[in-house]
């Protein structure tokens, strides 16, 4: 593949490869951070033949996500907010509950240990396949089900405890 | 088979045989508590969906982009007019970078490095005529290209352009603006000389990002609206109907 192909597939993968950041990151900046670290690290290595390239991508994404984003993470404490962008609402009530709830799913997704964030990310947003997801991460696809089941798990334990106390 | 959350879960995500398949709506058609858990851990993406959908929903990051914008049509800095011109800027000096900056836009200015006579006549000759976004060879190994283009609060038009000399092996980003029928440079960066046409783009492209932000009076003009201008020698009124951000 000649660069300039490189760089023509990975413009046409870069919404799904940052939906997949916002997914591992819960905030546009540090997403789009990643966004752009992933770009130059998959612009300057040789990608391997036998892979796609959206697998590579994301597995290259994740890599650099655990080592340099999770490592200087301070763990969310409950005050933190979401970076929220401009919602549709004009209400003002409306904006303050949307605001809430985004809060909510960024609390709820930062309380899940890395792996299972990744499988929620491969899974439930970006809607890739087991098999998919256990050749991008290099994990039988058993353990994509069981550790994708306990995300969920997780998730909805979360969102029950918030529920009942609000 | 026991129903567990990890058979829900790899049903949702239809992953299970056509035949486990069944079994499950079997079961969740006899087993309300089963059907409650399904819909839950259901609710659970579409929530999580929901976020990434609503913070996804903002401009994707320019300097990605710019790493991967290959064609010469693009080499025009991308600015998102989302997010308004004035803020979007960074400081992001190339380590080789200095700025020489004209102060004062009337007479008596001195200018250390002027470009010599001959040079600035035919970087004038591609800045009235020619398009952003396009590399001209303007006189031996020297490449110019006009990148963007804008008026400031007086009301000129000014475009910022990059200058490579191949043979010299340097690199400027600098601005000049039109007075009267004459372009004037206002503000210059050396940048690091490279071959290399993205890094070249994405990095120097915004050395004079900080001299932009205070010059532009409104949201740079599209490609389009350049046209109109080059067609007309300059000579249409500014469009104030361009977003004028904050």
């Amino acid at each position: 593949m000649t660069s300039k192909e490189l760089k023509q597939q990975l413009h046409d993968i870069l919404p799904p490869l940052r939906r997949f950041a916002i997914s591992l990151c819960g905030s546009v900046s540090d997403a789009d951070d990643l966004v752009q670290s992933t770009v130059e690290r998959l612009l300057t290595r040789t990608m391997p033949d036998d892979v796609e390239l959206i697998a590579w991508a994301f597995k290259v994404c994740r890599n650099i996500w655990i080592d340099d984003y999770r490592a200087r993470k301070v763990r969310e404490k409950a005050t933190q907010h979401v970076e929220l962008q401009r919602t549709q609402s004009a209400d003002n009530e409306e904006r303050v509950t949307h605001a809430m709830q985004l809060d909510e799913v960024n609390q709820a997704l930062a309380q899940l240990p890395d792996d299972q964030r990744s499988m929620i990310a491969l899974v439930a947003v970006q809607g890739l396949s087991y098999r998919e997801v256990a050749g991008i991460l290099g994990v039988p696809t058993g353990t994509v089900m069981s550790r994708l089941a306990r995300a969920r798990s997780k998730l909805a334990e979360y969102f029950e405890g918030v529920s009942v106390c609000s | 088979m026991l129903i567990n959350d990890q058979i829900l879960s790899a049903f949702l995500d239809d992953e299970l045989s056509a035949d486990e398949a069944e079994q499950v709506r079997d079961y969740i058609a006899e087993h309300d508590e089963a059907a409650a858990r399904l819909a839950q851990l259901a609710m659970t993406d579409q929530r999580v969906r929901a976020y990434v959908n609503d913070l996804s929903a903002t401009p994707m990051p320019r300097k990605a982009l710019a790493l991967l914008d290959d064609d010469a049509a693009h080499n025009v800095i991308p600015l998102h007019s989302s997010r308004g011109f004035k803020g979007i800027v960074q400081q992001h000096f190339a380590a080789a970078a200095s700025v020489a900056l004209m102060v004062g836009f009337g007479f008596g200015y001195a200018w250390q490095s002027q470009p010599n006579s001959s040079l600035q006549t035919a970087i004038a000759e591609v800045l009235e005529q020619q398009s952003s976004g396009t590399p001209y060879t303007i006189a031996d190994g020297k490449r110019l290209l006009p990148q963007l283009t804008f008026t400031n609060s007086d009301g000129e038009f000014c475009r910022q352009y990059q200058l490579q000399d191949e043979q010299q092996q340097t690199a400027e980003v600098a601005i000049q603006c039109r007075r009267g029928e004459q372009w004037q440079l206002v503000a210059m960066a050396e940048v690091a000389y490279t071959q290399s046409t993205e890094y070249r783009t994405a990095s120097a492209s915004h050395a004079l990002d900080s001299v932009l932000d205070q010059m532009m009076s409104a949201a740079p003009l599209s490609a389009e609206q350049e046209r109109a201008q080059l067609r007309s020698a300059w000579q249409l009124t500014p469009n104030r109907t361009q977003t004028e951000e904050h």
